[in-house]
């Protein structure tokens, strides 16, 4: 019998181990690095370039490979590491042409390491699906022993053409074009009012980041948006589904809840919006601002584009200078970009009188916005400009009547008539008078016939009271048919948060709340409701009185 | 009689596979209670640009079938699913299209269509376009199926790299003692 033909891999196998085990051991010394020269900063060889990354223009509502640009990385953070440990060198930032410069005593071995983060003022670009890691582009090793030129191009990665092609390649652009896009508002804003100055902020990005609502760690961040619980923004990535890192309205606009929520003071509820929906007008004023800033940052183009679907061959485009606005009015995020845009731009057309530029807009909202006692919205925001200015009261009124609101004369919308289509959306704010009548108010709870009205962030379902605490504590009392929260603000902070659930049809209040005051302050409050809540299809109908304790 | 036997068992498993057939359709039935959205989530908002879109969906899947109910948050004046496509590994072998449908809040869509063979995490990405207060926007909504798996989780670390505070750092009493720092390197041909 043939052993090793029939059991022919048992037999080498075998035959390895025993010439293995039998052959003499010689010990391989370790091996030992090989030294790194050093590399010693500042001296007469320079290594300067250029750095740009692949711009793909989202303007025609698509994105377009076929016409990718170059753009300078500007004010972005680079270091120069001695290639034999990855040592760091040196370090600095590129100016607005992406030029760096980096001098060596010495020659040697060197490689560029670009991060997709500015220092000042500081942005993050990183990945949340892998821990947070930084993006940061990385070059080849260059011997260097003269002074040299090194330009460095971060590529799209898009291989073919628009309509049949696809990432191929890393997507080493996408960070640098978040990155500039941010860059290109912060130094706006930094050339009129110089003053201010922007917290960090980290944007989370990923290929793999997809309007799904789950994990964000494996890249499910619902849309892109901006999360006021940790203060960052989360971009999609996803390709062939929603790509966002090149729709640069998107970035300025997420950019915008974040200035709004640091910088100024947002109170919107968030959640679902688009363009002819009568919204709360906290979340009307936030989200019609973030287009409104968009198209400022990136004045003259002022067309909002969103691109996505197969190829990102698909999307859709907002006007912001002037598009269909269904709903005209204080409640309309549409109403309130163009208001605001119209302020800003140096194009006027009927009724608009005003090119008043970034300036006062910051001025505004870091100042009289961040410390109204009313909610913020287009009220609070023309009434802080008039403040400023106030020559500019009747061309503000003339704009405002554009758009089917009245001339503002307060924050709180007092006067206001253009109700939206339900007459119990009026007043904006109701006052109560502490130790006065009952304030009736009622929330449209209904996901009947009518059922545009039930979401939980509609005009409908949102109300306001204001009073003025004369003691310490305040008692509200409230009735009410149906489920209902209940939410009190001294400028914009909360001060107590009420939630009544109705959940049968037996006995429902009244509810007493003793609510922690000061003394001749003035008190916002905020009550809503939700078809997604209320036990009944019904109107919910409310009555709040307060008493001094 | 065995064969014949091991035939009609064979039919009736193919029966009770595709009882459920590739389709899409408007639902007679009305959902009262939609997606729950947080109430009023003060800490943690979401604030998102146009794209949110209001519609919910529910999915369920029993290979190769994948069904999705899409859901009407408010009236929509016009609803179509055009396309779906399948993402990260996945082929969508059958779809039935349904055009210019009208939602009021709660009515809703239901497409059941056939996937491929696939591994892991993969997302079927549905386009459809909304007609809302005159308005028409496009967009994709992708719907997850599987969990992740060990291949995808490795192609996903393979280019983040520790950095490690360097060796050239200042030693002694004025030491720099930096933390490590992770990166996705990206490098450059």
């Amino acid at each position: 019998m043939d052993f090793q033909k029939f059991f022919p891999s048992i037999f080498l196998t075998l035959t390895l181990i025993f010439q293995s085990s039998c052959k003499p051991k010689t010990e391989t010394p370790a091996a030992t690095p090989s030294p790194v020269t050093p590399i010693t900063s500042g001296g007469a060889i320079h290594i300067s370039g250029i750095l740009t990354y692949d711009y793909v223009s989202a303007a025609s509502g698509k994105l377009d490979y076929a016409g990718v640009t170059q753009r300078p990385m500007r004010n972005v953070y680079v270091e120069l590491l001695n290639a034999g440990n990855d040592a760091v060198v040196s370090s600095t930032s590129t100016d607005d042409n992406g030029a760096y410069d980096f001098s060596i005593a010495n020659g040697g071995n060197i490689k560029l390491r670009i991060y997709a983060e500015m220092k000042t003022p500081s942005v993050i670009i990183q990945d949340n699906t892998n821990s947070n890691a930084e993006y940061a582009l990385v070059s080849p090793a260059y011997p260097i022993t003269v002074s040299t030129v090194k330009n460095i191009r971060a590529v799209s990665g898009w291989s073919g053409t628009n309509a049949g092609g696809s990432y191929s390649l890393s997507r080493q652009a996408a960070p640098f074009a978040m990155l500039d896009s941010v860059y290109t508002i912060t130094k706006k804003i930094k050339a009129v009012r110089p003053a201010i100055s922007f917290p960090p902020l980290k944007i989370n990005w990923s290929v793999d980041n997809v309007g799904v609502d789950g994990d964000v760690s494996i890249g499910q961040i619902t849309t892109s948006h901006f999360n006021t619980g940790n203060n960052q923004m989360y971009i999609l990535g996803k390709a062939d589904v929603d790509t966002d890192e090149y729709d640069n309205h998107v970035i300025v606009h997420e950019w915008g809840h974040f200035l709004e929520n640091n910088i100024s003071r947002a109170d919107s509820i968030g959640g679902s919006h688009g363009t002819g929906d009568e919204k709360e007008m906290s979340l009307a004023f936030g989200e019609g601002w973030g287009n409104a800033l968009s198209a400022m940052a990136l004045d003259p183009d002022a067309v909002y584009a969103d691109t996505g679907g197969a190829r990102q061959q698909s999307g859709f485009r907002i006007n912001i200078e002037s598009s269909t606005d269904s709903n005209k009015g204080w409640f309309s995020e549409t109403s309130i970009q163009e208001i605001l845009y119209d302020i800003y731009d140096t194009t006027n057309e009927a009724g608009d009188n005003l090119s008043l530029g970034l300036g006062p807009i910051m001025d505004v909202l870091t100042g009289y916005q961040k410390t109204t006692t009313a909610t913020t919205s287009i009220f609070s925001f023309i009434y802080g400009l008039k403040t400023l200015d106030g020559s500019l009261s009747n061309d503000l009124n003339t704009l405002l009547a554009t758009k089917n609101i009245v001339a503002v004369t307060d924050p709180y919308g007092t006067g206001e008539t253009n109700n939206g289509g339900w007459a119990s959306n009026l007043p904006v704010y109701h006052s109560l008078t502490l130790g006065g009548g009952a304030v009736s108010l009622s929330l449209y709870g209904n996901s009947g016939a009518s059922d545009f009205y039930g979401l939980y962030n509609t005009v409908f379902n949102n109300k306001y009271v204001k009073f003025t605490a004369s003691s310490s504590t305040t008692r509200l009392t409230v009735t009410s048919t149906d489920t209902f929260e209940l939410d009190v603000y001294k400028k914009g902070v909360e001060v107590a948060s009420k939630y009544q659930p109705r959940t049968s049809s037996g006995v429902f209040g009244p509810f007493v709340y003793d609510i922690p005051t000061t003394n001749g302050q003035e008190y916002s409050i905020e009550v809503l409701t939700a078809q997604e809540v209320i036990f009944a299809n019904s109107i919910v109908n409310l009555t709040i009185t307060g008493t001094a304790q | 009689m065995k064969i014949l036997t091991f035939i009609f068992l064979n039919m009736l498993l193919l029966t009770c596979a595709f009882s459920k057939e590739v389709k899409t359709i408007k639902l007679k039935t009305k959902f009262a209670q939609f997606h729950k959205m947080d109430f009023k989530n003060k800490k943690n908002r979401i604030m998102c640009s146009q794209k949110s879109i209001p519609l919910s969906f529910e999915k369920s899947f029993a290979a190769p079938l994948l069904t999705v109910t899409f859901i009407a948050e408010k009236k929509i004046d016009s609803f179509s699913i055009k396309n779906a496509r399948g993402i990260d590994g996945v082929a969508v072998s059958k779809f039935q299209k349904l055009l210019n449908q009208k939602l009021d809040s709660g009515e809703a869509i239901e497409s059941i269509v056939e996937l491929g063979d696939f591994k892991g995490l993969v997302y079927v990405a549905f386009d459809v376009s909304l007609t809302i207060n005159g308005i028409t926007t496009e967009h994709t909504i992708p719907v997850d199926i599987g969990t992740l798996s060990a291949e995808q989780i490795i192609e996903r670390k393979k280019n983040i790299k520790e950095i490690k505070p360097s060796s050239q750092t200042k030693t002694g009493t004025n030491a720099i003692t930096a933390p490590s720092k992770l990166i996705h390197e990206m490098k450059v041909d």
